[in-house]
């Protein structure tokens, strides 16, 4: 699916999305508009999800925040491929950049690719990506206080999923979604 | 309670860190380990807790007659034995007290007892708090997310005292504590105590051990007990060193 949003001054928009491997690109035009962009993809056997994002600030005091995770297993194969660009005369530019994957086989794979194009000094923004497999100490923790390995591994692979409406909400109050799905309470 | 036997243990890479390590806790007992820093004081807690970074290579733990080396983690755990961690972990996302809920029902599921229900956890949890002086804003955050060092202790505390296990070993649950939060998480230690229960302190300072008073005082030294003795050998160690 393929979505193209444009914000005028002060119009904000977030996005939620479980599952849903889309591309999506969004036009800051007006000051003072924000972007908020959320997915989780849980994926597994031959699947191969891609995922655009391309945000393009055209105007000054403009933001943008970027949050995707991937949980994948089997032969999944993910893709992510998120642009931030700012343009020339665009000050005071907020944005990040965040894409987190955990591998539960050893033939899942993931390629990564939050990009920044940046053509205006003055402007803040970060971008950044990790992968790995379900962290050994934190199953141990879970584990110690009595839980089987099946049950800290599914508690962590949730904890990983609910960060995204927990930790990862940039703005300080919640936003009425453009598209929407819930995040399971449990991920398979 | 706990009998340890000529414990050899070993990193992935063949490092021995245990070097035939004994020690036996009774029932109602607080022990105090010390020992500098490397000796193996973590290592001992991790290994009986069974952390797979570490491999048994010689002797037994015996833990109410139960050989402790053939149980899983979350089997030791369940048989009452808990672990304070020196460096808690932070979970993002997995919220505090749906975690203790998780363990307490883990718990009770492992031991054939009833589930406990939601008043009386809520209860529980809310009377340990209080107890800890944890403000009840922690009960939502996520697993040691954000927490001080001093939180993350109470935080372990908490865990301990809702789980109540017959032994725990106290991984340096003092270091980082100011003096009063080191009195809220002594207070938190002697609350669980009595006949049946033991609690292992692994320790570089006496500070402590005046709160929570050790009857036995063990250290270790290159992997192994190299001396035992009562409450005044911390005093001994504190102001004359490990050199023994």
């Amino acid at each position: 699916m393929s979505y193209d949003f444009s914000l005028k001054e002060n119009e904000y928009l977030s996005i939620l999305s479980f599952n849903s491997p889309s591309n999506i690109s969004v036009e800051l035009c007006g000051e003072g508009a924000v972007f908020e962009y959320r997915s989780l993809l849980v994926f597994g056997e031959n699947e191969k999800p891609e995922q655009k994002v391309h945000v393009i600030h055209k105007a000054p005091n403009t933001k943008s925040f970027l949050f995707a995770k991937h949980i994948l297993s089997d032969n999944a194969k993910a893709e992510f491929n998120g642009v931030v660009e700012v343009c020339e005369y665009c000050k005071d530019i907020e944005s990040r950049q965040l894409v987190n994957s955990i591998l539960l086989s050893p033939n899942a794979k993931v390629i990564s690719k939050p990009e920044l194009k940046i053509y205006c000094d003055e402007v803040q923004c970060s971008h950044g990506s990790t992968c790995g497999a379900l962290d050994e100490d934190a199953l141990f923790y879970l584990q110690s206080r009595g839980m089987g390995l099946a049950q800290a591994e599914k508690l962590l692979l949730n904890a990983f999923a609910a960060e995204l409406h927990t930790s990862f909400s940039a703005l300080p109050m919640p936003l009425p979604f453009m598209a929407t799905s819930r995040i399971p309470s449990s991920v398979k | 309670m706990l009998n340890i036997k000529d414990l050899h243990a070993t990193l992935a890479d063949g490092t021995e860190i245990l070097k035939g390590l004994n020690l036996s806790v009774g029932k109602g007992e607080i022990h105090a380990i010390m020992g500098p820093n490397g000796a193996g004081k973590s290592t001992l807690s991790k290994v009986i807790a069974g952390h797979p970074s570490y491999r048994v290579t010689k002797g037994s733990v015996v833990f109410h007659g139960k050989n402790l080396l053939s149980l899983s983690v979350a089997e030791r755990a369940n048989l009452g034995f808990f672990i304070g961690f020196q460096y808690p972990l932070e979970i993002p996302g997995l919220g505090n007290e749906e975690f203790l809920r998780a363990t307490i029902d883990a718990k009770h599921k492992a031991l054939n007892l009833p589930k406990m229900n939601e008043s009386e956890f809520s209860e529980k949890m809310k009377k340990t708090m209080q107890l800890l002086e944890m403000d009840s804003r922690y009960k939502e955050r996520g697993l040691n997310e954000g927490f001080s060092g001093g939180e993350k202790k109470r935080n372990e505390i908490l865990q301990m005292a809702m789980l109540e296990p017959s032994l725990a070993f106290l991984d340096e649950t003092d270091s980082g504590l100011d003096i009063d939060a080191l009195r809220i998480v002594a207070n938190g230690i002697n609350k669980l105590m009595n006949a049946e229960r033991s609690v292992v302190l692994i320790t570089h300072y006496q500070r402590l051990l005046d709160y929570a008073k050790p009857q036995f005082v063990h250290v270790i030294i290159d992997g192994k007990i190299a001396k035992s003795g009562g409450a005044g050998l911390a005093l001994e160690l504190e102001e004359k060193g490990y050199e023994l």
